[in-house]
């Protein structure tokens, strides 16, 4: 079994889902559970394809499989596990060498379930044109600002963090961190 | 867990199905209806869904039925929805006969479709299946027993319990419909619970 980090595609419609891509193509009837970034294309899969199936999904540039061991540190991988987050606009400088794959793992599903929560309050997408992990809070837009802050006060979070010149990356880190999930569900792994 | 309310659709055919059902999109032929007592959505080639609206219900709960099913097509049928709320907002458990990918868990948000979930659960029809939240976490089962692991998602956070349908089928339905809280109740049933509201009056 394994998990990926790899986009979401689909444009939400009953002929266009959201879901993992290269799945229905590489892996065809394979089962799997998907975790997605709220509104953004990217998505966790928890997937147990065979070996075959495997190195068709990891041939493609944009897909990362974690290894099968979470419980290992991540070690010399460092910089690449935090280049594969920030391409994909998920907060990275956080991760040290000394973190678990499943450590990372369980952050980085609890930056995604805020940004869930973001996607019932709004449809537009946060990182669309020209905002990027780098973007202060006081450069957002009026109303993603609102609806931000919209998000964090449904899930009970402390909304401090929402001001000024607090960039994405680190709000949406302090976000997370202020979950109260002791288990979060990912196909059978559990973070 | 407390039953907190039933529909065995045992009534005249009607369509809509109307109280205490509601669609959770307004549009054409997206509500059930009544047939030969049972509840079936309206047009087989249109996905359907209502809730609940006999209580007002707490945030955490379950919908269970019986499903019946003519379909192989994967992910489409009938089945369970939880946190249903209008403007298509909802999460679902949808059964067919597919020798694989049988059974699809999804969630509406603002009617954007996103599967979370497709596994193999073969079942025979009239078979209940269930599906519950609690916070964050939904669970399915298969006659009381879980269609694999357990599925976090922090989209939704209200709604109501219901019925659901994905098309294409060639045929479907459900019946014995049953939704709940996982409240512990007092024991002795009803008299328990009269027995707590004298407390509470004092």
């Amino acid at each position: 079994m394994s998990i990926y980090l790899l986009p979401l595609i689909g444009t939400g419609t009953k002929e266009d889902p959201r879901r993992p891509a290269y799945i229905q193509a590489d892996a065809p009837g394979v089962e799997y559970s998907l975790m997605d970034y709220g509104t953004e294309p990217v998505c966790l899969m928890h997937a147990n394809p065979s070996l075959a199936q495997h190195l068709l999904l990891i041939a493609h540039a944009d897909v990362v499989a974690l290894p099968a061991n979470l419980d290992q540190q991540i070690g010399a991988q460092q910089a690449v596990v935090q280049n594969a987050l920030q391409t994909l606009n998920i907060p990275e400088n956080w991760v040290q060498s000394s973190f678990t794959y499943r450590q990372v793992l369980r952050v980085v599903a609890l930056i995604f379930q805020f940004m869930q929560r973001l996607n019932f309050v709004t449809v537009d997408r946060l990182f669309g044109s020209g905002i990027t992990l780098s973007t202060r809070f006081n450069q957002l837009p009026q109303a993603m600002r609102q609806q931000l802050i919209a998000a964090a006060n449904s899930l009970g979070y402390d909304t401090s963090s929402l001001s000024g010149t607090n960039t994405l990356r680190s709000i949406l880190k302090t976000l997370a961190d202020q979950s109260n999930l002791l288990e979060v569900f990912l196909g059978e792994e559990v973070l | 867990m407390a039953v907190l309310a039933t529909d065995n659709f045992n009534r005249a055919d009607v369509n809509p199905i109307g109280s205490p059902w509601t669609a959770t999109n307004a549009g054409a032929n997206r509500n059930f209806r009544i047939v030969s007592n049972t509840a079936q959505e309206q047009l087989l080639a249109q996905d359907a869904a209502v809730f609940n609206t006999s209580v007002t219900w707490p945030n955490n709960h379950y919908s269970q039925a019986k499903v019946t099913v003519t379909g192989v097509d994967g992910g489409t049928g009938p089945g369970c929805g939880v946190r249903m709320a209008t403007s298509d907002n909802y999460y679902r458990l949808v059964l067919d006969h597919a020798s694989s990918g049988n059974a699809e868990l999804a969630k509406f948000v603002s009617g954007s479709y996103t599967q979370l979930w497709s596994r193999t659960q073969a079942f025979t029809d009239g078979a209940t299946f269930y599906l519950e939240v609690q916070g964050t976490t939904l669970i399915a089962k298969h006659n009381g027993t879980a269609i694999g692991a357990s599925a976090t998602d922090s989209s939704l956070s209200t709604g109501s319990p219901g019925l659901t349908y994905s098309s294409p089928a060639s045929s479907a339905s459900l019946d014995d419909w049953e939704g709940g809280d996982f409240s512990s109740g007092f024991p002795g049933g009803d008299e328990g619970g009269l027995w707590y509201m004298s407390i509470e009056r004092g």
